[in-house]
Order: structure tokens, then C-alpha cells, then sequence
């Protein structure tokens, strides 16, 4: 029974996606070789494949460097959600004034802003890890301010413990609105990749992944530049992974069904 | 001891402001409970039970009136952690395991881990539950989270216990069960509690005085002492004494379902 539903499982959820990559992989790889495409304009996908193999420990180290700024904007933005929220939740108004702010922030191009980032602190690392945290901060406080604003029969319950500030955040509030934080993960984690990529394009480390694919399409190495784009998508499912994993340790205090 | 006030009402009404108007819930509730006595609350639903609970529990306040807990005001009372709520769903946090929820009183009182896992440890004995410490509420049956609640109640070693329905979702078997071990406990902790309920043979076989409330808005309308031998057990549904004093609190109580709604 259970054997067979994990079938299903993999079936029905697993299946579509890849059916409809294989079919998009099929019509890319015919369309160069029927057309004849030059592999300076657009190579097939068994050639990017081969380059993305062959440059394997070169695109690794480009992506763990992406990877890393990526994360710490990602961890800094969390944090600082957490911080801010966790000091305006009890009160409604503040916390509906920065929910406004955010909510705008977050509709904005953010990446846009990047080269205000570099005139304080220079093209690299530090730029990047500014630009992501300005650009996840609004989307991830967003979730953390619905998770804390969260009520429950358990407020009444430590109010008749006469719990204080910190009890009620640790024990109540915080564990409470970690559905919400998994959400907000979920939202931010693929979007600071992007903004990472997108800001080392426009001026970044030289051993990342942004920063090579520009220079690898400024040289008209076509082929080196989706190998590193291959690798970016491999990141991203990387990323995506992790979350779902934190997202699995996090629900084991429901029951499986739920 | 004897002249101690476990609880006490004086004046107390309390007025909701709801979109459709106010709402009177309790209507002048006078009370006077000794300390250790074991009184039960029974009405209508929607009477304001629950609220003049929550009242007592300073978890609201009254709109007139005011209300002591072992001796002291409602506030001061909950602030000096001198009762303990019991609700009635088990209200459980689900992230904690069953040893960590029974704690947490303990841990909000700033004792040390060591201390309160060994108060927990008794008291999850004391309810039954020992190999459940590690187990999350989602994995026991309702019965046993209310147990835990109770639990968790008593780490605190509080001087009243305010119990708002708190078998109320058990099946029949399962409550009669956990009355019994309700009356095990005070045997040897002699709290003063407040319990409200909707069940009749529970309310007499668990109290000492039975106090009857009127459809809304609540008053209370019968003050019964009752009259059974003591330490309860299952004997004492078979006396004489406990079918009369169920069919007095039925007639009150149709009483109740017949009075006037202002
Ligand atoms: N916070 C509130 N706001 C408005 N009305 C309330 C509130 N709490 C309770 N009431 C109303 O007060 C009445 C008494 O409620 P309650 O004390 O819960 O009754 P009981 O516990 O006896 O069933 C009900 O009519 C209920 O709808
Ligand atoms: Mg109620």
C-alpha cells in the first residue's frame, strides 16, 4: 500500500516535468541540427552537456562562490526580517506601516539599485551580499510579519502562565509562524540566485558564475556561457533542495497527512 | 485553611461590545469558594461560564465587579502564578515534545532545565503517561494530550486549578475515567477548582458544591452542597444521595433552559 502510493507519488508529480523537459530538450537539439545552427549563436544541448562536464570543477567553484554570496544575503536579510519584526509585531500599527513599505520595496526592480551598492563598497563580495539582502529583506519580512502577527489558543495560554516578552517569542511566536518562514524561504531562496547572478553580470567577483558568463558572451564563447547557464540551473535545483529539506525537518511535529 | 478564600466574586457582570450591539454574558455573579473546595459550574451553553472562568483567570476583565484568587485580585493573582488554566482543548504546542510541554511553566518561571524535567517527570507519572515523555502531541489520542495538560497544569504546584470543560471532548468511558484520576490527585494535593462542565453525574461526583447558571445572560440561579461520602470512587455513583442530587441539578438546570433572555 505504501509502496504503491510512494509509486504514484513519483508518478504523477515527477513525471509531467520531466516529459515536458525531455520534449523541450528534443526540439532545441533538432532545431540546431536540422537549421544548422552555428554553435556560436545558439549550441545544442548535448553540447552544452559535454561543456558543462568537461569545465565541471571550474563552473563548481564559480557556483559555490555564487552560492556563498548568495547565502550570506540571503541568512543577512533573514535575520534582519526576524530582528525588525521581532521588535514591531505587538504593535499593529508600526507593523502595518513597514508591511506598506515592504510591499511596495518588494514590487520594485530591486537589481536596479545595484550601482549604488558598488559606490559604497566597491565592486565584489560585499556589493552583491548588499544587493541581495536589499532585495530579499522586503519579500522575506513580509512572511515573517504575517508568521509573528499569527494567533492561537496558546497566547491565552501564556497569558494564565503570565509568561513574559521573550518566553512568549521563543516559545510561541517564533515556532509558530515557521510554516510562514518556510514559505518565505521558499519564495526568497531562488530569488537571491537570480539577483546574485544578475548583479555579478553587472559587476562581480571574477570567479563567479554572473561574472563569467558576461565575460564568456563579451568573447563570443557561446558555448563556455550556456555550460556555466547549465550550471546556474543545476544551482538553483540545488537550492530549491535544501529548502525543501529544511522544510521536511521543520513539519515532523504534524502528523505525515497533514 | 478553613477560612481562607479560594475564590471569590463580588458583583461581577460582564458586558460584551459586539458589531450587533452589547451583550450582557454574566449578570451580577456573586461567589465565595474556601480554600480547597472542589466547586463545578454547570449551564447552558453560550451562558458566560466560560467567561466568568476567564474572568477569575484575569484573561478578561469584568465590565463591574471584581474577582479574587487565593486571596488575591484576579491580576495580582496570575501575575504570582497562583492558578493554573486548564482549557478545553488541550492546547499543546505541537513543536515541544510531551516532557517539554509539561515543563514549559517551569521554564517560563526561569527554573533550571534540570529542576523542571524532574518535576515533569513526576507529574507525567502522576497522570500516566511515563514513556510518552519523548513523544510529540500529534502522536497520543485526546485523552492522553488532556492528560498531558493536566500535567502541565500541575508542575506549577498551583493553590487553584480553573478547568474549563476540560473532558469535554472525551467519550464517555475515557471521562469517567479521567474523573476518577482527577479525584486520585486532589486526594493529595487538595487545590481549590473551579470546573465547569456540561455533564451532570460529572459534576456531582467530582464536587463538593455544584453551582447552577441561567441561560444568558449568566446568573447564578442554585448553590447545592453535595452530599457524598468521601474519597469518591465508583461507589459513590451507586448512592442514593448522587441520583437525588443529579435529579435536583436537572430540574435547576430546566430551569435555567426556561429563563427569561433579556
Ligand atoms: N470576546 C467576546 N466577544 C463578544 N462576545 C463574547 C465574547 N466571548 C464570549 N462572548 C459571548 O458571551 C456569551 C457567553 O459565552 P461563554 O462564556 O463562552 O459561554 P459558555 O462558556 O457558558 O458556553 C456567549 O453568548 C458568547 O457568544
Ligand atoms: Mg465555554
Amino acid at each position: 500500500m505504501k509502496k504503491e502510493s510512494k509509486l504514484i507519488f513519483w508518478v504523477t508529480r515527477l513525471a509531467p516535468p520531466i516529459l515536458t523537459f525531455s520534449v523541450f530538450i528534443a526540439i532545441w537539439e533538432s532545431y540546431v541540427y536540422f537549421k544548422d545552427i552555428s554553435v556560436i549563436l545558439l549550441p545544442s544541448p548535448h553540447k552544452v552537456a559535454g561543456e558543462f562536464v568537461s569545465n565541471f570543477w571550474q563552473l563548481n567553484k564559480f557556483a559555490r562562490n555564487t552560492l556563498f554570496e548568495a547565502a550570506i544575503g540571503l541568512f543577512a536579510a533573514t535575520l534582519l526580517s526576524l530582528v525588525i519584526a521581532g521588535s514591531t509585531y505587538s504593535s499593529r500599527k508600526l507593523s502595518g506601516i513597514l508591511e506598506n513599505y515592504s510591499a511596495l520595496a518588494k514590487a520594485l526592480p530591486t537589481v536596479a539599485i545595484y550601482p549604488i551598492c558598488t559606490v559604497f563598497f566597491g565592486i565584489g563580495t560585499k556589493a552583491i551580499v548588499a544587493i541581495v539582502t536589499i532585495g530579499i529583506f522586503p519579500i522575506m519580512f513580509l512572511y515573517v510579519l504575517r508568521g509573528f502577527a499569527g494567533v492561537s489558543e496558546h497566547d491565552a495560554l501564556m497569558e494564565s502562565l503570565s509568561a513574559g516578552k521573550k518566553h512568549r517569542f521563543v516559545d510561541l511566536v517564533l515556532p509558530r509562524s515557521v510554516s510562514y518562514l518556510m514559505a518565505g524561504l521558499r519564495a526568497s531562496a531562488p530569488t537571491a540566485i537570480i539577483i546574485t547572478i544578475v548583479a555579478e553580470y553587472f559587476g562581480g567577483e571574477v570567479r563567479t558564475l554572473g561574472a563569467y558568463i558576461r565575460r564568456e558572451s563579451s568573447n563570443l564563447h557561446t558555448l563556455e556561457m550556456w555550460g556555466a547557464i547549465l550550471a546556474a540551473c543545476v544551482l538553483g535545483l540545488a537550492v530549491f533542495g535544501c529548502v525543501s529539506l529544511i522544510d521536511r525537518y521543520f513539519s515532523k511535529w504534524r502528523p505525515a497527512s497533514d | 485553611m478553613s477560612n481562607e478564600i479560594g475564590l471569590e466574586a463580588i458583583g461581577v457582570s460582564k458586558i460584551f461590545d459586539t458589531p450587533t450591539g452589547t451583550l450582557l454574558a454574566v449578570d451580577d455573579v456573586n461567589l465565595k469558594v474556601p480554600a480547597g473546595e472542589f466547586i463545578s459550574v454547570i449551564g447552558p451553553s453560550g451562558c458566560g461560564k466560560s467567561t466568568l472562568l476567564r474572568m477569575f483567570a484575569d484573561l478578561d476583565s469584568p465590565t463591574t465587579g471584581s474577582l479574587n484568587v487565593a486571596n488575591l485580585p484576579s491580576s495580582e493573582a496570575r501575575i504570582q502564578r497562583k492558578y493554573a488554566f486548564v482549557f478545553q482543548a488541550p492546547t499543546l504546542l505541537p513543536w515541544k515534545s510531551v516532557l517539554k510541554n509539561v515543563a514549559l511553566p517551569l521554564k517560563i518561571m526561569g527554573k533550571g532545565k534540570e529542576e523542571r524535567e524532574k518535576v515533569a517527570k513526576e507529574m507525567i507519572h502522576l497522570v500516566g503517561l511515563e514513556g510518552f515523555e519523548n513523544r510529540l502531541p500529534w502522536q497520543l489520542s485526546g485523552g492522553m494530550q488532556q492528560r498531558v495538560s493536566i500535567a502541565r497544569a500541575l508542575t506549577v504546584r498551583p493553590p487553584v486549578l480553573l478547568m474549563d470543560e476540560p473532558f469535554g471532548a472525551l467519550d464517555e468511558i475515557t471521562r469517567d475515567r479521567m474523573n476518577q484520576e482527577l479525584v486520585n490527585l486532589r486526594a493529595t494535593q487538595h487545590q481549590t477548582v473551579m470546573f465547569i462542565t456540561h455533564s451532570i453525574s460529572e459534576a456531582v461526583f467530582l464536587s463538593d458544591r455544584v453551582v447552577v447558571m441561567s441561560a444568558r445572560p449568566g446568573r447564578i440561579i442554585a448553590d447545592i452542597e453535595i452530599d457524598l461520602p468521601e474519597p469518591r470512587t465508583a461507589e459513590s455513583r451507586l448512592h442514593p444521595n448522587f441520583s437525588a442530587h443529579v435529579t435536583a441539578i436537572r430540574g435547576y438546570l430546566v430551569d435555567a433552559y426556561n429563563a427569561p433572555q433579556k
